[in-house]
């Protein structure tokens, strides 16, 4: 049906009659011009509506006044990110973490999404398939409560479990700062991978089936099968949907950062990215304002970073380009 | 085309956020005859953990008690759990159409932010209405819940003056010989022979209290609970704001914990332990601090609030009663939103003024969730328990006066009449901070940036889980960084011009 | 060379089986210290074995099984109802960017991608939906705020319209006058039902999983609350108490917060239908996946 995505893709736009006039193309269109209608709206009213609140973030936010009633004060709400010896901190960690996240989630779940593919019992594939999506199902407070009942320092089962009878010394590990980029990326990896690989699986099962056929009868290893059909296809979906994560780049799942590490002070160095550290500043203030200017910031940031990112890919790799 | 909709949807929006502004109408003193048109006030109602299963009985029985008295404003109870209550408050509050119209602020918010924020109103235009509000308490205690001269909050009842006493298991006690010692007064050193004991005797259980005993440190923290500058000596004769962390008092605390750390009585975990009273039933823990204003008053807030599971406890007194902002707790506010403010203030004024009002708030419905002894006691009623109970006794404080109440749980009769004794017995000294309030705003990035150090460094000292010299040093060179001397400073100067008014 | 690929395959399958142990052992432990009681945990220990079997946990759920049903009930409620509504509008606006010769189809399709970028914040949310449209404590509150359409899935679904449904078919069918809208359901929707499984499926394990709705929008009505509320309701409570930690206000607590067991026991019961559901669901949804840029 399709031997190449990209060009499918593609070739769309071009197969388009340009002659045809607007309105006849509107005409044509119209039932589904209106079927559409709820959703275009939902956009409206859930995401675009809301956006006229992030003046908010360059505004004294009056509970009583409400959006537009308060009154302006310029860029105050934006100083208190930039204070302190946390501002370094909280950048650094929000950026390297989604790097992490980003690039190691991508490569583990394409590898396990072609091991995937390469079993051949169908009732194995199936199993595997359910089971690795189950740490997806749970949720951060409950994967906090996992953690500490591995990481407890006295009651902890690494300690108790593994540490003490291998006659190793427990460690505090709520203490210990340094152990904590490694637990996170862990636990961020462990919870998401099961779902990303079965993207990926999913999109390598669309792959067209002739091609590795014939690849089989010319004589191919699966290793070649691999790094020269499943890899160079599955290209375009890596590369967008990395465009689509970097795009989220400022932001992290509070979850992870705030009730993994049970919001332990002595872990901030580590744990503090710029949704913890806002929450945290602003826990007793209520301060709409200041929260939203760091909102602001994030998806300002965000939206050059992907802006930047798709430039590049598009002149590397036009075909890939998220637009 | 569609841009034009856009635009136009768009600015409905703006019209109705515009629209904003309180109802600034004179509400009606007289009530309307028909009670069904009376407006209906919506309070905020305590729950720990679910919703109340009682919620409309209870409303009912509240209503038709105000239609009995034709008090002209019907209750609506909202309830908030403790864990979720603070983003319900701040959803509640930014509601127009349905704002919640009387809350209290502990665990939520400060009188001072509230202000800020604009999501509470002034209470002066009440002053001549329901003067007997403004003077059941010391002048102090009002002026705690005071911004620029004005009243934003009543302060909810409550002795206003505390001391510290630790507990210890009384099994603990009579093995090791200081049972005798109940209700006592010992000083610190004693203390810790005592614990030295009980640490021989039991090794496995820790004797750990709250470790952020500001009364026992000898703290004022001035209500801020990262202490960024406090009043030594707990703001008694008090001339200047210091910096917590540079004190002698605190490098000795910190020393004392590392101490019980080092001696094993201090739980594994301390910073992610919860200190319920499951610890004490478990004999993982037999022993901590309580704060009260009177020892009966602490023994009877452990047995009617407590579940410490099989035996007493005895107490040992640590320090005097003293008064500091730290002991107004909390404080009742009409929100900015409230549609109807008179009728919020009056119902306000019967759960402070009308003890069957505060009832149906602190206990429920005689004889379906509570009963009353002979002594005037209150008591669970017959035929409920925990779990069909259905509404929430055990926080009587959380109300405006709790002294309306009945003891709960307790056969120590005088536990609120001992209580509002407090608030003219004149032995009780206060401290020279009481009623001042920081306006942060001048120094607030410097303020956010030392919360941050202070949380990330203080527990690790205050649980004795570090060395002390080394890491407190550390900690004062972050704080240093992160601006503390600018905050000190201002609330500082603050602080002398707040002492040169209140001597004028 | 057979032998080599069987080999790899053999390594698939271990490695596969050494994943699948790893995201397994984490939830036996959950099982595990839901069976175990609180006491025993804090002298000896977190085990995958527990050293007393004690159900006290799901004995307390059972007593408490009022409140639990009917947080299961609204879960499903609003898991179908929300799920039913996001396909719907999905399917709509996906297969209306599909269609290559559409006028602002480049627009639109930004319209759609700029709101993974942006997003106005809580707050602001709060006050279209609740003031607006009045959602705030109904069960409208818990659907239709943020849950229901994501550009992620009009992006994946688009691009499945354009990939799977030929262009002769149309065109034949256009031939036959059938409406735009009846191609849409009699012949493009019967040829894209693995992506309407797959975005059916990425929806309702949204709307399984949320609490954030029910936290916001749920202010009053807390009858309305669905499972997740209730398991998020309840590690509030202790995340507030430790947060707070003071004795006294432990102590008055410590009757009413349920054991960490219960709080186990209760996640177990809140995932085990989706790990059920999920293998029907499965065969059509590796199917669905292709993913597109934004211009597609």
């Amino acid at each position: 049906m399709k031997t190449n995505q990209s060009t499918a893709l593609y070739s769309a736009v071009i197969t388009s009659d340009p002659r045809k006039s607007r309105i006849k193309r509107l005409r044509k269109y119209r039932s589904l011009y209106i079927l559409a209608i709820p959703a275009i709206v939902y956009l409206i009213v859930n995401n675009y509506f809301p956006m006229a609140g992030l003046i908010l973030a360059f505004k004294n936010y009056s509970y009583s006044k409400g959006i537009f009633g308060s009154k302006w004060c310029g860029l105050k709400n934006f100083t208190y990110l930039f204070g302190s010896k946390w501002a370094g901190i909280m950048f650094r960690n929000t950026i390297l973490y989604n790097l992490v996240f980003i690039f190691l989630g991508t490569l583990i779940a394409v590898v396990v999404a072609i091991l995937l593919s390469e079993v051949r019992s169908a009732r194995a594939q199936k199993a595997y398939q359910v089971i690795i999506l189950i740490p997806y199902l749970m949720s951060t407070v409950l994967i906090g409560y996992l953690v500490f009942a591995f990481f407890s320092s006295d009651n902890g089962f690494i300690n108790n479990s593994i540490l003490k009878p291998l006659g190793f010394d427990p460690v505090k590990w709520y203490m210990k700062p340094n152990a904590w980029p490694g637990i996170l990326i862990f636990v961020q990896m462990w919870r998401s991978f099961g779902f990303q690989s079965i993207v990926f699986f999913a999109t390598i099962l669309g792959f067209d089936k002739t091609l590795y056929e014939s690849a089989v009868m010319d004589g191919a290893t699966t290793w070649q099968q691999i790094t020269k059909i499943t890899l160079p296809l599955l290209k375009p979906t890596i590369i967008i949907l990395i465009i689509m994560s970097i795009g989220r780049m400022f932001s992290t799942d509070f979850g992870l950062f705030y009730q993994v590490p049970q919001n332990t002070g002595m872990l901030y160095e580590a744990t503090t990215t710029i949704d913890t550290f806002v929450y945290r500043t602003l826990m007793e203030d209520h301060d709409v304002g200041r929260a939203l200017a760091a909102g602001f910031l994030q998806s300002v940031l965000g939206f050059f970073v992907i802006m930047i990112a798709n430039t590049i890919v598009r002149k590397v790799e036009p075909d890939s380009a998220l637009f | 085309m569609k841009k034009s909709r856009l635009i136009a949807t768009l600015a409905a929006v703006s019209m109705l956020a515009s629209s904003f502004a309180p109802m600034a109408q004179a509400g009606e003193t007289e009530a309307a005859s028909d009670p069904s048109e009376w407006p209906v006030v919506s309070v905020d109602v305590l729950s720990f953990t679910d919703g109340l299963d009682r919620k409309d009985e209870v409303q009912q029985a509240l209503n038709d008690y105000l239609v009995s008295i034709n008090a002209g404003v019907q209750a609506e109870f909202v309830v908030n759990t403790w864990g979720d209550r603070n983003n319900n408050l701040t959803m509640l509050l930014s509601d127009k159409d349905n704002p919640i119209d009387l809350f209290s602020w502990r665990f939520y918010s400060s009188v001072d932010a509230l202000v800020k924020n604009d999501q509470i109103i002034s209470l002066e235009p009440y002053k001549e209405t329901y003067p007997d509000l403004f003077t059941m308490y010391p002048e102090k205690v009002y002026k705690t819940c005071q911004i620029d001269g004005q009243q934003y909050s009543l302060p909810s009842a409550d002795s206003f003056c505390n001391f510290t006493a630790y507990m210890l298991r009384k099994s603990v006690a009579e093995d090791i010989g200081v049972a005798d010692m109940d209700g006592k007064k010992v000083s610190l050193d004693e203390l810790n022979d005592i614990l030295t004991k009980a640490e021989e005797a039991y090794p496995d259980q820790a004797w750990w209290g709250d470790m952020k005993a500001t009364n026992v440190i000898g703290f004022d923290t001035l209500g801020d609970d990262y202490w960024l500058g406090v009043l030594q000596n707990r703001g008694i004769g008090a001339k200047e704001v210091v910096n917590a962390y540079k004190t002698d008092e605190f490098k000795n605390w910190c020393e004392q914990t590392k101490w019980y750390n080092d001696n094993g009585m201090i739980p594994a975990d301390p910073e992610n332990t919860v200190p319920t009273g499951t610890l004490y039933r478990d004999l993982v823990n037999s022993g901590g601090y309580l704060d009260g204003y009177g020892i009966e008053y602490i023994r009877s807030l452990l047995h009617g609030q407590g579940d410490t599971g099989e035996g007493d406890f005895i107490l040992l007194q640590l320090n005097d009663n003293v008064g500091t902002n730290a002991s107004v707790f909390d404080g009742w506010c009409i929100s900015s939103l409230c549609k109807n403010p008179d009728a919020a203030m009056k119902l306000l004024y019967l759960m402070t003024t009308d003890e069957n009002v505060c009832r149906y708030f602190t206990l429920g419905i005689e004889g379906v969730t509570y009963k009353v002894d002979e002594n005037g006691c209150a008591w669970m009623a017959d035929g409920v328990d925990d779990s069909t109970l259905g509404w929430n006794l055990s926080a009587p404080w959380k109300y405006p006066n709790q002294c309306l109440s009945l003891p709960y749980n307790t056969d120590y009769a005088n536990y609120y009449k001992d209580m509002q004794a407090c608030w003219t017995d004149d032995s009780i000294q206060y401290s020279d901070g009481m009623g001042f309030i920081f306006d942060s705003s001048p120094v607030y990035d410097q303020i956010k940036a030392c919360q941050m150090i202070v949380d990330q460094y203080r527990d690790a000292l205050l649980y004795g889980e570090v060395d002390v010299d080394e890491y407190l040093e550390k900690f004062n060179e972050e704080l240093d960084d992160a601006g503390i001397n600018d905050v000190i400073e201002e609330k500082n100067r603050q602080f002398q011009e707040f002492l040169k008014n209140s001597a004028s | 060379m057979a032998g080599n690929n069987k080999v790899f395959r053999r390594v698939a399958n271990v490695i596969m089986v050494i994943l699948c142990a790893m995201a397994v052992i984490p939830f036996i432990l959950l099982i595990s210290s839901s069976i175990t009681s609180e006491q025993v945990i804090s002298q000896s220990g977190y085990s995958f074995i527990p050293r007393q079997i004690d159900f006290s946990a799901y004995k307390y759920i059972w007593l408490a099984r009022k409140g639990i049903v009917r947080a299961y009930g609204m879960t499903i409620l609003v898991t179908s109802v929300g799920t039913v509504c996001s396909v719907f509008l999905t399917t709509t606006l996906g297969y209306l960017l599909s269609r290559k010769d559409l006028v602002g189809r480049s627009f639109l399709s930004f319209f759609v991608f700029f709101t993974m970028l942006f997003s106005g914040g809580m707050v602001p949310s709060y006050i279209v939906w609740s003031q607006i449209f009045k959602v705030t404590n109904t069960v409208w509150g818990l659907i239709l705020p943020n849950l229901m359409l994501s550009a992620f899935n009009v992006i994946l679904m688009r691009t499945y319209f354009t990939m799977n449904v030929p262009d002769e078919i149309l065109e034949a069918a256009e031939m036959d006058s059938c409406g735009q809208a009846g191609i849409l359901f009699r012949i493009a929707l019967p040829l894209c039902k693995p992506m309407l499984a797959t975005v059916g499926l990425f929806s309702a394990l949204t709307y399984w999983n949320d609490w954030i709705n029910g936290l916001y929008y749920l202010t009053r009505a807390k009858e309305l609350q669905t499972i997740q509320n209730v398991l998020n309701s309840m590690s509030n409570n202790v995340q507030f108490l430790k947060d707070n930690a003071s004795v006294s206000i432990g102590l008055e607590f410590s009757q009413h917060i349920p054991t960490l067991g219960v709080r186990m026991a209760i996640a177990v019961i809140a995932v085990i239908p989706i790990l059920v559901i999920y293998p029907f669901f499965q065969q059509f949804f590796v199917k669905g996946i292709v993913i597109g840029g934004v211009k597609g």
